[in-house]
């Protein structure tokens, strides 16, 4: 038999091998790490437009524009009232449950989406839609963070490197935040877009004192987001500038205008101010309406732009609940410049302490919130901006639009 | 010794065994019979409809390349043959007849390379009897006439098989690179050519090292050294040639497969997946087996005809009994066709226990060295038994080829075209088009023109998480938005000998009862309904002003 | 029948073992099936069914393990020059023509051995027989009784004569001149009372019967006796034999009550403490039964005998080991055949007929029984080394009335009669298959009524194929009956073929792969100088 030397053939088997495995581990890296940003490039078709059928060739459907609505411009006379009820708008038949329970639709509906890929970062044009045929509009609470999969934050919020601001200034969300652009913008419908808000805190990953972040990287960063949707057309976006009711730590660099972007990138403004009653010792106790918010509405009334109280709600524990949402209520109708409410419609169950921020814990508490927002001083109809866009849309628009299917 | 190696009645002895075609015989009887097969794959080429995964073909190859790459990625199928179909779209036609003339070129193409496999394994002789068997195999010309991978896989597993069997044969290293090539392109086509490139390489791992060291010891060149692997692989340089063929056509796959192992036919099982919320029981599947044999055998018919021809398994057993006579040790050529065609088989039927995987088609790939076998023993039978064979052959072939091709009532065709003609001859801009169950859409868009495609409703919608929403409630919700504010809505439905998808459908029509739609229209055609619902004025845009649930 | 060279045997053994593994398990698959998933739909059919089947298993259950214990015995030349032993050979003869006689007697005085007689033991008394002792160095006994028949005839033999060892072989059977060169190496063991050698038919190329018979006892004196020796289970089978005289006195003779008194001897022979021993080598040729009624005239004695011996005498003693126990059990096992087969007949009967069938779905049928059935075909078809045909399957099958009959003449029947089996051409009548030919006739009766009462379903088709299957085997069995011999050129065709027999009938003859050729080479010179050494 004829032999080759067994040595030559063991270093040719080897070297192909081993070329074989570099090739491999080059392409199979590549592809990793292009897995990793929340979501794949501009123009990839994932970012390419409405979320159809994942099989349904989305090319066609994709370049068509259905009118783009402007910007959600406040009530001449009274102030919207939205609400936030989880998991609403992923389970619209909360939505309806609440304006049956509150006996008035909502003209703001409020939710969170966070960064973190496959924790439901994704817009979901299905569900705006819905909530627009509702007469409302969507404020959708914008999070660059991975909140973990539960409300506990298993995550250490103030710790997330993936999620520094500095990365947002380098552009590394671009592609992620341009692909939000586009298809909101070919959802044309106005949306409220409230991206990184209660910065003023050290609880969220951007937090301008936390994380190795600074408020101007924070100013930065929402130009930055604000830039590229201006780029891809998003006109029918509202930028809400949201602030936490107080400083924490309550230092000069960490206070409200260090954050504040310029009105050129702000659409509205809004607090957060939540009654924690005696649920949670650290939180000082029973604490009104008044004395929860005084002192940020004065920051918020110096600048141009309507105030909403993006997140407000009241526990029983430690008071009267009826009363508080009754003086609540009074004392907003009685300051012109707050221009939307959003009422934190939820249980928050945390490992230590439990909140219900809800409206129906106590018939006394609901009759205050049912005689509160019945007053015409909260509209009932749909936003102009919103029924100006819909007389706007053709059959085929809705059909177009019909298409869309819920994402989550 | 005296030895006592009977021939029996059918097969010829050897003495007596008729003459090889010379060269220009076999070349001009293949001719022959490939221009016949061919003649018969255009007679009834447009005789069917396209079925759900044509149509479904036609939208894949549509996409762009990256998006191709993107979502085959998470498709049961890998994509050489989308990107292969896509410049055949668009450089020939997108019609039927040219989208199957796709097909229908690798399957014409597969006759004389068939010619050339079998030849160079057992002879001229057997060799036109396997172009014979493809050309007029009812199984084959039917995949010639779908426009799907198959007969693309076919013209891979012939390649793949000719050339490691050409490789061995001459230990030429031009026909390792052609095998190499071949089968990678092959595992690019279809996921289940594994079961050849597999059943392959477990040939020369384990025959041919096994029989070289053991031939070798007892020829006193060496003794047999399973303590040192690369000695053995120095003794045997097919196996050597043969692992590193297999780098290359892993190499492609490797940034593929964690995409593919991300497939939810992988963590649900294929028919979870397909039947989105149907139980699947565990156990075993593979009692349809035997109908699987029948349609290799026998082409596509109706169910009943199916059943019929596959309940007569007990004459395989009166056949085995007749062939138990003339079964010899098998040589070297004949273990390989035996590993990479009745071992693949096998595997696929072992691996049939878990999931349900017996569509004939998706033996394409180990149906390459069972068809040379069989040639080998029709080429084998004494010339008044093979008059007998061929004519009753033929005569099954001719029926079985005409039922096939024209008969409509058969398990594996559609009224496709006449549905989504029905719909389009009265389509309005502005109606919606429900498809249950979602898969099917692409039959409908198929036959839309583009620029309606997003009037086509999946239904019921399906969660990124995999789950159908199916609920009512949850149905009733998305369809209040799929519908809006269109008065006129069509609803095209299939497969509904399936409980689960029978059940989405009448919840679409209670939910068009509830919101005062009415049916206008209805036909019903074979395997297929598409019926037309009608609702008043249009919808306002705001669900609390009288529209919707 | 050809043995397996000795270098091949432990990868043949390792083979069978495998094989047989595979369609055990293959077997289990079926019956866990059959047991705990089928759904019965007519009990009574199903017992039936499960009692067939559970048989049929056990049955092949006993032929795995039997291949599996295959064992060959070390074969070498004694030195007849230093030894000092005499050997008679015995040539029974009760009627047969003469030319048959004179081939045997003509080959029994060729065999080597310095002090060798040869004997006809004359039962019928002819006398152109005994001028046979005339032209040949050949003694002549005839006794004035027939009691006892060949065992009588022997036991009178063995009166007068008085040496270390005797040959028995019937009066067809044609010894080979190396028959005590391969044989009586084995007496080596004081505890062995006899060595047997295999049976073949030369005249299985003219008739159809007697290359069926033969294909049978290729199987049965392959892998079956191999294994039966490897368990210590050999069994004498009356001719072709060497004995121990001393062994037969110590038993009392050959016993004369029983019609298989081969069978009987050996049963004795283990209760006393003796051993056997089988060489599977081929050194003497016969003559097969010509004709059906022959072949079965031959299969009712063997059964007949071993069923009484079975329930009438005992066969079982203390001094048995296991697999001895298992062995002789497998070997009576086997005349209940047709009784299973009986069952599988009237199954596609029982449905076309009267609607009833044993299980409610035929469709998980064959995806349970293919694997097992095919699988032990093919072991069946490996363990005898690629030499049975489907005649050894068909030829069991289609005896089933016989091996019925036997069963029940055992217990209703007068008593046994020894009857010498034919071995020349007699004339050819319907009469054997008329069983055959009435079970054809209901069986397509019931597949014409089938389809006109249920019209073209799945069932049907199904059934009817069975009947389909049954009728090749009976038609098949009825044609033979009718006509058994070959026409000369076919056999002489056959006959070459069979000189052929390396060359494999898959293949063409030219060597196509350098590769695997140039080992081919080398390994056919291997092989050709070690038969050259056997």
């Amino acid at each position: 038999m004829r032999r080759r030397p067994v040595l030559r053939r063991v270093v040719l088997v080897a070297t192909v091998a081993v070329i074989g495995v570099i090739v491999t581990g080059a392409l199979a890296g590549c592809g990793l790490v292009r897995t990793l940003p929340p979501q794949a490039a501009p123009g990839s078709p994932a970012a390419s437009g409405a979320n159809m059928n994942p099989e349904v060739a989305s090319e066609e459907i994709g370049t068509r524009q259905v009118p783009i609505a402007g910007k959600v411009e406040p009530p001449l006379v009274g102030a919207y009232q939205g609400v936030f009820v989880p998991p609403a708008p992923f389970d619209m038949t909360f939505i309806d449950a609440y304006e049956k329970v509150a006996g008035k639709p909502a003209s703001i509906v409020m939710w969170y989406q966070p960064w973190a890929r496959n924790n439901r970062s994704e817009p979901d044009a299905a569900a705006c839609l819905a909530i627009m045929r509702r007469g409302a509009v969507p404020l959708i609470t914008w999070e660059p963070w991975d909140p973990g999969y539960d409300a506990n934050f298993l995550v250490d919020p103030s710790n997330q490197p993936q999620f520094r601001l500095s990365e947002i200034t380098a552009g590394y969300y671009d592609g992620y935040i341009r692909s939000w652009a586009q298809q909101l913008k070919r959802l044309g419908g106005p949306v409220m877009l409230r991206p990184m808000h209660e910065m003023n805190g050290t609880w969220y990953p951007w937090g301008g004192t936390v994380n190795t972040n600074t408020s101007a990287r924070y100013v930065q960063a929402w130009r930055r987001m604000h830039d590229i949707f201006d780029s891809e057309g998003a006109n029918n976006v509202t930028w809400v500038w949201s602030i936490n009711r107080d400083s924490v730590p309550d230092t000069p660099q960490n206070a409200f205008s260090a954050y504040y972007p310029g009105d050129a990138y702000v659409d509205w403004t809004s607090i957060s101010g939540f009654n924690w009653g005696t649920t949670d010792p650290t939180k000082g106790g029973w604490r009104s309406y008044t004395r929860q918010l005084a002192a940020p509405l004065a920051y918020l009334q110096t600048l141009p732009k309507p105030i909403c109280l993006s997140e407000i709600g009241t526990v029983e524990q430690g008071g009267d609940k009826a009363a508080w949402i009754t003086d609540a209520y009074s004392r907003i109708a009685e300051n012109p410049r707050i221009k939307a409410i959003v009422y934190f419609d939820a249980l928050e169950k945390r490992p230590t302490n439990t909140q219900d921020w809800r409206v129906d814990t106590s018939q006394a508490s609901l009759a205050a919130y049912q005689t509160a927002i019945a007053s015409p001083y909260y509209p009932s109809t749909p936003p102009k901006v919103l029924s100006d866009w819909a007389a706007h849309l053709t059959t085929s628009d809705w059909t177009y639009l019909g298409a869309l299917i819920p994402r989550y | 010794m005296e030895s006592v190696r009977r021939a029996g009645v059918l097969l010829a002895p050897r003495g007596q065994r008729t003459r090889e075609p010379t060269r220009l015989e076999g070349v001009l009887l293949t001719l022959a019979i490939t221009v016949a097969g061919t003649l018969l794959r255009l007679l009834s080429l447009n005789s069917r409809s396209f079925w759900l995964d044509e149509a479904t073909s036609v939208r894949q190859a549509s996409w762009t390349l990256p998006i191709i790459f993107e979502r085959m990625s998470k498709n049961v199928h890998p994509p050489l043959f989308h990107i292969l179909l896509h410049y055949w779209v668009r450089y020939v036609g997108r019609d039927e007849i040219s989208v199957r003339s796709f097909a229908l070129l690798f399957g014409v193409i597969a006759m004389p390379l068939v010619y050339w496999v079998g030849t160079m394994i057992y002879g001229r002789r057997a060799g036109v009897f396997s172009v014979a068997i493809v050309a007029f195999s009812p199984f084959f010309i039917w995949y010639s006439q779908e426009a799907r991978m198959y007969t693309l896989m076919l013209f891979f597993a012939l390649l793949s098989t000719g050339c490691i069997y050409r490789a061995m044969e001459t230990r030429l290293n031009r026909w390792w690179v052609a095998y190499a090539l071949s089968t990678a392109a092959g595992m690019f086509t279809h996921y289940f050519f594994a079961f050849l490139v597999v059943t392959q390489g477990l040939f020369v791992l384990t025959y041919v090292i096994i029989h070289r060291e053991r031939d070798l010891q007892v020829l006193g060149l060496s003794a047999a050294r399973w303590s040192h692997p690369w000695r053995i692989l120095s003794d045997c340089p097919e196996a050597e040639a043969w692992l590193v063929s297999m780098v290359v056509v892993i190499a492609p796959h490797v940034w593929w497969i964690p995409k593919v192992l991300g497939h939810q036919e992988i963590t649900g099982g294929i028919y979870q997946s397909l039947s989105y919320g149907n139980t699947a029981t565990p156990g075993w599947h593979f009692n349809e087996v035997i109908l699987a044999a029948g349609q290799a055998l026998f082409g596509m018919h109706s169910d009943l005809a199916t059943r019929n021809l596959s309940a007569i398994w007990p004459l395989a057993i009166t056949a085995a009994f007749l062939a138990s006579g003339h079964v010899r040790r098998a040589s070297a050529r004949t273990w390989f066709l035996i590993y990479t065609g009745i071992f693949g088989a096998l595997m696929i039927a072992v691996i049939g226990q878990w999931e349900p995987i017996y569509e004939v088609r998706y033996f394409t790939a180990v149906a390459v060295p069972l068809v040379i076998l069989f040639a080998r023993l029709l080429s084998e039978f004494r010339t008044p038994v093979l008059q007998v064979v061929c004519i009753t052959l033929v005569a099954v072939v001719l029926v079985a080829y005409a039922d096939q091709s024209y008969n409509p009532n058969s398990i594996v065709k559609w009224d496709n075209r006449e549905a989504a003609g029905t719909v389009y001859r009265n389509y309005r801009p502005g109606d919606v088009i429900l498809v249950v169950p979602y898969y099917a859409s692409s039959i409908v868009e198929y036959y839309l023109p583009p620029e309606e495609y997003f009037a086509v409703r999946p239904v019921p919608v399906i969660s990124p998480s995999g789950k159908p929403r199916n609920s009512p409630a949850l149905l009733y919700q998305d369809l209040s938005q799929q519908v809006g504010p269109a008065t006129r809505v069509w609803l095209v439905s299939t497969f509904l000998e399936t409980s689960r998808i029978a059940q989405d459908r009448s919840n679409v029509v209670e939910w068009f009862r509830l919101n005062g739609y009415s049916r206008t229209e209805d036909v019903q055609l074979h395997r297929i309904r598409v019926s037309l619902y009608e609702g008043g004025t249009r919808k306002p845009f705001f669900l609390g002003q009288g529209g919707g649930q | 029948m050809t043995d397996i060279p000795s270098w091949r045997r432990r990868a043949y053994l390792r083979s069978c073992r495998v094989l047989a593994v595979l369609s055990a398990a293959a077997a289990i698959f079926y019956l866990r099936w059959l047991l705990f998933a089928a759904k019965p739909e007519n009990h009574i059919l199903y017992g039936f069914l499960v009692a067939a089947e559970v048989f049929n298993i056990a049955q092949s259950t006993g032929f795995w393990i039997t291949i599996s214990k295959q064992r060959w015995p070390r074969v070498s030349v004694p030195d007849f020059a230093s030894s000092n032993e005499y050997v008679d050979i015995f040539i029974t003869v009760c009627g047969e023509p003469l030319s048959v006689v004179e081939k045997t007697v003509a080959g029994a005085v060729g065999i080597r051995h310095p002090r060798v007689r040869v004997w006809i033991l004359d039962d019928g008394g002819s006398p152109q027989i005994r001028d046979l002792r005339d032209r040949y160095p050949v003694g002549y006994l005839h006794r004035t009784s027939r009691n006892g028949a060949k065992a009588g005839n022997i036991n009178f033999a063995l009166e007068q004569l008085f040496v270390d060892f005797f040959a028995v072989f019937d009066a067809d059977q044609v010894p080979k001149p190396e028959f005590l060169e391969m044989t009586l190496g084995q007496f080596a063991d004081d505890k062995i009372a006899f060595v047997q050698t295999p049976q073949v038919y030369r005249d299985r190329w003219i008739n159809r019967v007697s290359g069926g018979a033969h294909d049978q006892q290729g199987l049965f004196y392959g892998p079956i006796l191999r294994g039966k020796n490897g368990f210590g289970a050999a069994f004498s089978c009356g001719t072709n034999v060497v004995y121990r005289r001393s062994a037969i006195d110590a038993v009392g003779g050959f016993p004369e009550d029983s019609i298989t008194e081969d069978l009987r001897l050996s049963l004795l022979l283990l209760d006393h403490g003796y051993k056997s021993e089988y060489v599977p080598i081929v050194v003497a040729e016969g003559l097969g039964p010509m004709t059906v009624s022959a072949y079965f005239n031959q299969q009712l004695r063997w059964g007949r005998g071993g069923l009484e011996i079975l329930f009438k005498r005992r066969p079982y003693s203390a001094k048995m080991t296991a697999g001895q126990a298992l062995q002789y059990s497998l070997g009576f096992l086997y005349w209940f055949t047709g009784w299973a087969y009986l069952i599988y007949l009237a199954m596609p009967v029982f449905f076309l007929l009267g609607g009833i069938r044993p299980i409610m779905t035929p469709n998980e049928y064959p995806a349970h029984f293919l694997p097992y059935v095919l699988l032990s075909l093919l072991t069946i078809v490996y363990a005898s080394d690629f030499q049975v045909t489907f005649d050894a399957l068909w030829f069991t099958l289609a005896s089933f009335p016989v091996q019925m009959k036997s069963l029940v003449s055992t217990f209703i029947g007068g008593s046994a009669k020894f009857v010498v089996t034919p071995k020349e051409r007699g004339a050819v009548s319907i009469r054997p298959v008329r069983w055959h030919l009435l079970t054809s006739v209901m069986l397509f009766g019931a597949a014409i009524a089938g389809f006109l009462h249920y019209g073209v379903t799945p069932s049907v088709f199904n059934n009817v194929a069975w009947i389909v299957a049954h009728l090749v085997i009976l038609l098949g069995f009825v044609i033979l009956t009718l006509r058994p011999a070959r026409a000369p050129a076919e056999a002489i065709l056959l006959a070459e073929e069979a000189a052929v027999h390396d060359l494999e009938w898959l293949d063409p003859p030219a060597p196509v792969v350098p590769a695997i050729a140039d080992w081919e080479a080398a390994l056919s010179a291997k092989s050709q100088t070690e038969s050259s050494n056997e």
